[in-house]
């Protein structure tokens, strides 16, 4: 799809360049010839409606196995992301926050936390961080996320209530600084202060370096973390792309103008 | 020769009355022996042995029993083998004492804790039940009586308890057969932790480790036994600890098993009085060609007794987990809680779990519910923390760590902690810095 000239990225080389991207699920097309790219700074808004493709997209980019991509090419930060393993995508910056963070009874919270910064770390060549320091970082980020101590030693997100597991992707997030972060339904299930606490956490991270991807259902997340540009997935495909009014049109009157036959959609309509 | 004809060979070059045992104990002897040859021992036609081979006792020389007279203690301590700490340690090297790797000073009053090898020709009544036949032990109980010529003997007055944790650890440094048997016996409203830990020397040869605790505990007493197995990778380990609950006494028994070509741990809990509660918990973390049999019987013979049952399994490459678990509640034995669960991951293809929770129930007032899994590893748990980084072998390593901690979740004690983790890490070929991977 031709996007609107001025909304083609600036001079600067995107971080992430999507093209032609297909992928399925159980011979279930599911993702039917995405291009989009991101450049670093940015903000982008991604939604849609319920199976549109919103989730896979996420996954596919952060490597879950699960899907079979059958078309297309991603390139991330100038390397083919597609050939890399997710835990290689990770290092080389890009981070997903899950819709569901899954529970690991039994694995430290603060174990993966430090397992994952001196991952990170290492592979930017610096030294692992010493206990205090690390827990020094830690304990200063969960303050300002809101998050009790007592998470530390709890097992990853057991027994968590659905906003302490957002909360708790938000912290690993802010430690490990990623260039790309893909926030995938982080507002659901949310309440107003444990959204606050996420918008805060993401509006922190905003920088000239990074780019951040919201995927999200609701407009509401968009009023509190402001995108840049927003894109919204239909079908597997993008269907229309504009700017921050493009939600409220679509909190005005769902999806049904994208169906076939509507009236046209794109970014100087709405 | 078939193992059970070594066996008797092994026993008749000793002598029934060999180094001058008491009579009670030469009496115990024949009625072993007599015991050996009517049960015969277990084939895979024997319902309780169905899924394990004992063709590896064939490649072990049955009749070397007794201890190494040679022994290099500066390098088993260098070597990291023992629990070093300064509570009580009674360390048994090819089945016998040694006095100078342990540690018996400073118990409290009301405290009795010592090998019963050495007494055993000075005084008949101070070790002469320990020989005592333990029921439903079956051939490998009757071996041990055979062949057991040392062990602890640990007796705690009414309302002693013991706050340091005993730590019993069975040393394997030549091939052959070692036996051992414990014996503990807990007063009214007393209390202790006992921690047996098995383990071989890398490179000894074939061998056999047999060890059976009898536990005995009064009314309110309350027992933790921890049961490490690390025995060298040529070894089969037969283990079996046998306990008769007193009237609301609570026992907490766990099993880590990590060693051995072929090991089998035995569990038989007998609820002897109103209101006990059992807690069993194990898991068995096995690769190679391993194969690893966890046995556990609970009898509720009288009311209102409870017990948990939570046996966990991990098996890579062509290694082979079996649990059978039977709860038998009964007649009368109302009021009854019992819950049994065996969960059991398959690394590999060509791993194999084979799982029996069995529950026999005669008192119609009672809960009791048994459960069994057999799966893979959570790829979705896999993903998630790949996605934060970390290569996939350590992430696995990190799940199954995960899986086991839940089995094992509050040891109490943190050198042991320390040392499971240290050892499961090793087993599974990684240098984790494990201090905080368990929840």
């Amino acid at each position: 799809m031709q996007m609107p000239a001025r909304l083609q990225p600036q001079a600067t080389q995107p971080l992430l360049q999507i093209r032609g991207l297909r992928v399925e699920i159980d011979g279930k097309r599911v993702l039917d010839g995405i291009d989009l790219d991101i450049a670093p700074g940015e903000v982008v808004a991604i939604m849609g409606p319920n199976g549109s493709g919103k989730t896979t997209l996420a996954q596919v980019l952060a490597g879950r196995e699960l899907y079979r991509v059958t078309g297309g090419t991603v390139r991330f930060d100038g390397q083919d992301l597609l050939a890399l393993p997710p835990q290689e995508r990770a290092l080389a910056g890009l981070f997903l926050a899950f819709q569901y963070p899954v529970e690991i009874p039994g694995l430290s919270n603060v174990y993966l936390l430090k397992a994952a910064l001196n991952a990170q770390r290492k592979h930017r060549g610096l030294p692992e961080l010493d206990a205090m320091e690390f827990l020094q970082q830690v304990k200063a980020l969960m303050r300002e996320l809101g998050m009790d101590e007592k998470f530390l030693q709890r097992g990853v997100n057991e027994g968590f209530s659905g906003g302490e597991k957002k909360r708790n992707d938000m912290l690993q997030m802010a430690l490990l600084q990623p260039r790309l972060a893909i926030l995938d339904e982080t507002d659901s299930g949310l309440d107003v202060d444990a959204l606050k606490a996420v918008a805060q956490a993401v509006n922190a991270m905003r920088s000239p370096e990074r780019a951040l991807v919201l995927i999200t259902h609701y407009e509401r997340l968009l009023e509190v973390i402001v995108p840049d540009r927003m894109h919204v997935l239909w079908q597997g495909r993008i269907a229309a792309s504009g700017g921050a009014e493009l939600a409220r049109r679509i909190e005005r009157e769902g999806y049904a103008w994208l169906q076939p036959g509507a009236a046209l959609a794109s970014a100087q309509e709405v | 020769m078939g193992a059970l004809e070594a066996f008797v060979k092994a026993f008749d070059a000793i002598g029934v009355d060999a180094a001058g045992e008491p009579a009670r104990l030469a009496q115990s002897r024949r009625q072993a022996l007599e015991d050996l040859l009517r049960s015969g021992l277990p084939t895979r036609h024997t319902e309780d042995w169905k899924y394990t081979s004992l063709r590896a006792l064939d490649a072990i020389d049955l009749a070397t029993t007794a201890p190494t007279a040679l022994l290099d203690r500066e390098a088993l301590r260098d070597a990291g083998a023992l629990l070093v700490s300064d509570d009580p340690r009674l360390v048994f090297v090819d089945g016998a004492f040694d006095a100078e790797l342990s540690h018996l000073n400073d118990l409290p009053p009301g405290v009795r804790l010592a090998p019963w090898g050495a007494r055993q020709s000075s005084s008949d009544t101070e070790a002469g039940t320990v020989l005592d036949a333990a029921a439903r032990g079956g051939a490998f109980e009757a071996i041990n009586r055979l062949f057991a010529r040392d062990g602890m003997a640990l007796e705690l007055a009414d309302g002693v308890c013991l706050a340091a944790p005993v730590v019993v650890i069975a040393l394997q440094t030549r091939g052959g057969a070692s036996h051992l048997r414990h014996a503990l016996r807990l007063g009214q409203g007393s209390s202790a932790r006992v921690i047996e830990q098995h383990l071989g020397v890398v490179q000894v040869g074939p061998y056999l480790a047999s060890c059976v605790t009898r536990a005995e505990l009064a009314r309110g007493a309350r027992l933790q036994h921890v049961r490490l197995q690390d025995e060298a990778d040529a070894a089969v380990h037969v283990s079996q600890l046998h306990a008769a609950q007193g009237e609301d006494s609570a026992l907490d028994a766990q099993i880590l098993v990590l060693g051995s070509r072929l090991s089998r741990q035995e569990i038989h809990i007998a609820h002897e009085a109103p209101g006990c509660h059992t807690d069993l918990r194990g898991a068995s973390v096995l690769a190679g060609e391993q194969h690893g049999d966890v046995h556990m019987c609970i009898e509720h013979r009288h009311p209102r007794g409870t017990s948990r049952t939570d046996v966990r399994g991990v098996f890579d490459d062509a290694a082979h987990g079996v649990f059978t678990g039977r709860v038998t509640v009964h007649p009368g034995a109302q009021k009854t809680d019992a819950g049994m669960i065996n969960r059991n991951l398959l690394l590999s293809p060509r791993a194999e779990a084979d799982t029996r929770p069995q529950l026999q129930i005669d008192a119609d007032d009672v809960l009791c519910s048994h459960g069994a899994a057999v799966g893979q590893l959570d790829a979705e748990a896999l993903f998630y923390l790949q996605s934060r980084g970390i290569a996939a072998p350590l992430a696995r390593a990190l799940l199954v760590q995960a899986f086991v901690a839940q089995a094992l979740p509050d040891i109490g004690w943190e050198p042991l902690r320390a040392q499971m983790r240290a050892r499961l890490a090793a087993r599974r070929g990684l240098e984790i810095e494990a201090s905080e991977v368990w929840a």
